[in-house]
This record gives structure tokens, sequence and C-alpha cells, in this order.
């Protein structure tokens, strides 16, 4: 009996939680005339797929979710990768003087990414990197390298010294006991760590914008937010809506793989190892 | 051969002084266990061998090489760790070829040392396992297997028998004194069991606060300590230190209880260490009139904690405990060491 509450209690606060994506999806699946129709439908009448081929038709949205991809994942691989070699190095320090080293880093994680936007601008500019992969890739890198850091040398510490002593006298280089040793033993770590920097970057808005003006270069946030009907008057909310499911879509994806590891990544250090 | 030369090692910027100047020689072929209490540099040293530190001075050789500036996988040397240090997600055969593999021997060259080294060991039918799925005693065979299979020059055992148990640590104790013993390797071991070490060693190195004390074999040690902490820290019970001075050929204590003639050439103040089982209850040279404050009786032994004058002494009798208050205890001055109390040294 006690169980039966506790699981509907559950199911409440998952719909809660959940709704507004199921919204999204169930306006999607609606035809263009359904989504605006009084009084509102909840459940389609009929499912439609022509705000899904809406939203591909009638712009560039296949590059835009392939442009996404190039640049999150980029930001994650590069992330991931200076974030464990600066991680790694940190724990090679006294402890006092790695977290000293650390709090430098969040100094820069502290300023809001808006107010960086024209700097960064301006730098891309220099750099030549507007309207390029590159541009963004590197801003996000540098967005969430501090984030990256914090997680994995923490994660690195936990792991006794004598590991990497022992794989140094077995012959392993610096390079190898972190590739070999290390990482693979921080598999939760490495995929929380990877798991929010790509979401961050796969939603990042303002930035994609300013470094990104180029229609064919747009990453899916702009995409999305640049969606407009035939006038200023209209909003396509079915293709909005269609777009904003689909692109939810990696996400799950990539929490659903690596889901075993985050939860023990969450949950590592809750009791006693 | 492994010879270190001047090693001075500290950390924390200067303040703690680990190692002073320290020289030492382990012939090819020679178990030396390097015994010493927490914090003496025991440890500091083995890593220093193995590469793991480097000295603020002095020189490493291994063979005749010098080695100061060889990394670690370069030494010719293995390690086996307090706490094993095995790759937690590497399966037991893995973990042992690693090193082999990074050397680049032949696959089929890994298997057979593999086998081989884990029949010597008994840990063939572990091979797929993974650490976690291993006790302690086989987990440490398998640190050990790590170590032998890369038939390294110099074997490094830092407390290798710390976290058995106190049944799995004397059958594995005996089996490595034959297992390296057999193999003719040099190793370097070091513990603060003086058991261990008296058990174990061709020779025993005792440290103390970064300096050694003495390199000899264990009998050595034990009867001919050169140095007060060297007799006190090996022997359990632990040797009676008595203060007193000899004068004119004859040690009488400070409080005056002990009185004989000392067999050395020195006059002035010392300390007289007497081991527990070198008092007996027997009429002999120097007598001593002793009553019976405390039997601890061991089976085979009894300790006595015995009040002689206003000194308190330690005796180990064999046998049972004596039903007597009061004894009549002698010891043979011959078996006496005489200490100097400023610089610890003993006196011939």
């Amino acid at each position: 009996m006690k169980k039966v509450a506790l699981y509907a209690l559950l199911a409440l606060a998952g719909l809660y939680c959940l709704w507004p994506f199921l919204w999204t999806v169930l306006t999607a699946l609606k035809s263009p005339q359904e989504v605006f129709a009084l009084p509102i439908t909840y459940w389609p009448r009929e499912l439609s797929l022509e705000n899904l081929q809406g939203v591909f038709y009638k712009r560039p949205f296949g590059r835009y979710v392939l442009n996404s991809l190039v640049v999150a994942g980029g930001a994650t691989v590069l992330s991931i990768f200076l974030g464990s070699a600066v991680g790694y190095r940190l724990r090679l320090r006294p402890l006092q003087s790695a977290m000293a080293l650390q709090r430098w880093l969040l100094v820069g994680a502290i300023v809001p990414p808006a107010l960086l936007v024209i700097p960064l601008f301006v730098l891309m500019k220099k750099l030549q990197l507007v309207n390029n992969y590159l541009g963004l890739i590197l801003s996000y890198t540098f967005l969430n390298l501090p984030f990256a850091v914090w997680m994995l040398h923490a994660a690195f510490r936990q792991l006794p010294r004598e590991l990497d002593e022992a794989a140094l006298l077995d012959g392993l280089s610096r390079w190898g006991i972190l590739w070999r040793i290390i990482m693979p033993l921080s598999r939760p770590a490495l995929a929380v760590t990877a798991t929010l920097v790509f979401i961050f970057s796969w939603n990042e808005f303002i930035i994609a914008l300013t470094l990104m003006p180029q229609q064919e270069m747009y990453t899916v946030p702009v995409g999305i937010a640049m969606l407009s009907g035939v006038s200023v008057y209209e909003m396509p909310w079915g293709e909005i809506n269609a777009a904003v499911a689909i692109t939810t879509l990696p996400v799950i994806l990539l929490i659903a793989a690596f889901q075993r590891w985050i939860i023990e990544g969450l949950t590592r250090g809750a009791v006693k190892a | 051969m492994v010879v270190l030369k001047e090693i001075e090692k500290s950390f924390l910027a200067g303040r703690v002084r680990a190692l002073r100047g320290l020289s030492l020689e382990v012939p090819s072929g020679t178990f030396l266990t390097v015994l010493g209490p927490s914090g003496c540099g025991k440890t500091t040293l083995l890593r220093i061998v193995a590469g793991l530190e480097s000295p603020d001075r002095g020189r490493v050789f291994i063979q005749g090489r010098d080695v100061t500036a060889v990394p670690p996988g370069r030494r010719e040397v293995a390690m086996v760790f307090q706490n094993y240090a095995l790759y937690p997600h590497k399966r037991v055969f893995d973990n042992i070829a690693l090193g082999l593999r990074l050397r680049g021997l032949e696959r089929e060259e890994i298997r057979s040392r593999i086998e081989q080294v884990a029949r010597m060991l008994g840990i063939e039918a572990l091979m797929e396992r993974f650490p976690r799925q291993l006790s302690g005693g086989q987990q440490q065979r398998v640190a050990l297997a790590r170590a032998l299979v890369r038939q390294p020059q110099v074997f490094l055992l830092d407390e290798p028998l710390s976290n058995l148990d106190a049944q799995v640590r004397e059958t594995t104790r005996t089996e490595l004194k034959r297992l390296f013993k057999a193999l003719g390797a040099t190793v370097i071991y070091v513990t603060h069991d003086q058991g261990e070490a008296l058990m174990m060693s061709d020779l025993v190195a005792v440290l103390q606060d970064g300096e050694l004390r003495q390199v000899a074999s264990p009998m050595e040690v034990y009867h001919r300590p050169e140095h007060r902490f060297v007799a006190e820290f090996i022997g359990t019970p632990r040797i009676n230190m008595i203060q007193g001075s000899i004068q004119d050929g004859i040690f009488s204590s400070l409080e005056g209880s002990v009185r004989f003639s000392a067999p050395v050439h020195y006059a002035g103040a010392v300390l007289l260490g007497l081991r527990p089982e070198h008092l007996s209850p027997a009429e002999g040279p120097v007598s001593l009139r002793a009553q019976v404050l405390i039997t601890e009786p061991l089976g085979a032994n009894t300790v006595l904690t015995l009040k002689v004058g206003g000194l308190e002494l330690k005796a180990l009798l064999p046998g049972e405990p004596p039903e007597e208050r009061e004894l009549q205890m002698s010891f043979d001055p011959a078996k006496a060491l005489f200490f100097e109390p400023r610089t610890g040294r003993r006196i011939d």
C-alpha cells in the first residue's frame, strides 16, 4: 500500500518534470491547423509529420544539426582532453598548491558568458575564426575548461598514488599512465563531465549567434530562434516545437548511453567507498 | 649490487630531513632488510632506489651503473607496494603482463614467463579475475608475480606483509624467504617489524631519524648492537637499560643495587644493557636480589617484571613461571653491553 502511494507520487513528479517536453512533442505531431485550434486539444486528433517535414524542407535544418554536433562534440572532446591533462598534472602537486591553482581557474568561470561575447568576437575576428567551427569549439572549451578540470582533478585525486608509481616502474610514461590507468578508472567522472559539457555546448545560444552569423553555420538553438513564418506576425509554433523535439534527441541518447556511469559518478562519495 | 652514496633527502622545503648523508651497499644476491620505526626514512630510501624520489644530494648505483638520473621504468628494479597497487580495471594476467608488453617482449615469451611465475606462486587459476575478486593474500601474490616476471636486477619490497592477517603473514614470510633464496635475488625489504627482519634477511640495516645505525647480519645486530638505539629497537621484551658509571673497572648502577667488575677499558658514565634472557634465576658470576612484580606466561617462556633495588628489570625465563616472590637472579658480565650515554655508541 505504502509502495503504491510512493510510486504514484513518483509518477506524478515525473509527469510534472516531463510535461513541457511532452507538450512539445505532442504539439510537434499535430497538423499546423490543430496547433492553433480552440478549444485546445491535448492529444493530437490525427498524427501529422507536416511540422517535422517543414523544419527540414524550408531551411537547412539538417545542416544546423550537423553544425551543432561538430561544435558540441569538438568542444566536449577538447575539454575532456585538456581537462584530463591539467587535472592529472594538478594531482601530481601537493593538495594545497593544486587547490590554489584551481581557484584561479574558477575566477575565469565566474565571469558571465554574456560579458565575454564582444571580446570573444573581436578575438575570433582577429584569428579569422568567425563562421568557423574552430572558433566556437575554442570558445566553448574555454568556458567549460575550469569545470572540467575541477571535476576531473577531484576524481583523479581519489585514486591512490601508488598506482602511478607502479605504472612508472612498469615503464609507462606520464601520458601512458593518464591514458591507460587514470582515465579508464575515472570513467564515471569522465562521463558526467562530458555529458554536461556537451549539453552546455549544444544549448548555448548567444555566443553561437555572434560567432556564426552565416546561415549555413547556424547551430540548432540559433536556427530555432531564427525560424519564422511568412510574415513577422506569424509564429510557426508547430515547426518550432518539432525542431525542439528533434534537438533534444541527441542529449537524451547521450544520457541513455552513459546512464550507468553518470549515476555512479553522481552518487560516488555519497557513501564511503 | 646496489650502492647508495651520501644520500641526502629532505621534505617540506628542508623542514623534514628524511635521510642524512646515508651510504649503503647491498651485495648481489643479498636479502637486506631496512628496519626502523615509522618516519625513520626507510620508505624514502626504498623510493630513492626505485627512482620515485630523487635525492637532494648523493648518488645511486645499480650493478655499477649510476642510475641517479634514470627514470624508474629504466632502472631494472621492481617494487611490491604495501597496498599492492594492482590496476583495478585490468585482469590479473594483464596486470602481470603490462611491464613485459611495454618492454616489447614477444607474446609467446610473455605467456610462458607469466605461466612460470604463476605456477611458482600458485596463482594459475586466478589469471582471468579482477583484483577486487581476490583475497588479500592472493592480491599480494599477484603483486609479487608482477615484480618477479620482470626478472629485475633488484627487488624492492615495502612492508608487503603488513596488510595480511597474522596466519597468512607467517606462511607468506617463509615462502618469500625460500623464493628469493632460490632465485638468488638482490632484495631490499622495508619493515618496522623486527621479527620479520631477523627471520628473513641476510643483512639488517637499522635506520633511525634518517641515519644508519648498523648494517650487519641478524645475529650480529641482536648480540652486538653498535648503538643503543639498535639494542633497544631489536628484541622482545626490550633490553634493560641501566644508568651507571664505571670507576676503576667496576660498574655500579646510579641507584647502587648493581655492582660488578666490568670487562671493558673505560671510565665514566655509561648505560648498561642487559637482554632479558640473560638474566637467569641461578647462581652466577653476578647475583642480584629480585622481587617479582608481574609474571607474564607466554607458553614456552615467561616474562618476569622484577624489582631490583630501585630498578625495574625484565627477565625472560624458559618454562613455567616460578612460584617464589623473591628470587636470586644472576647474569654473565661477558654478555652485558655498555653504551656511551651521550653518543649512544657501544663501548668495547
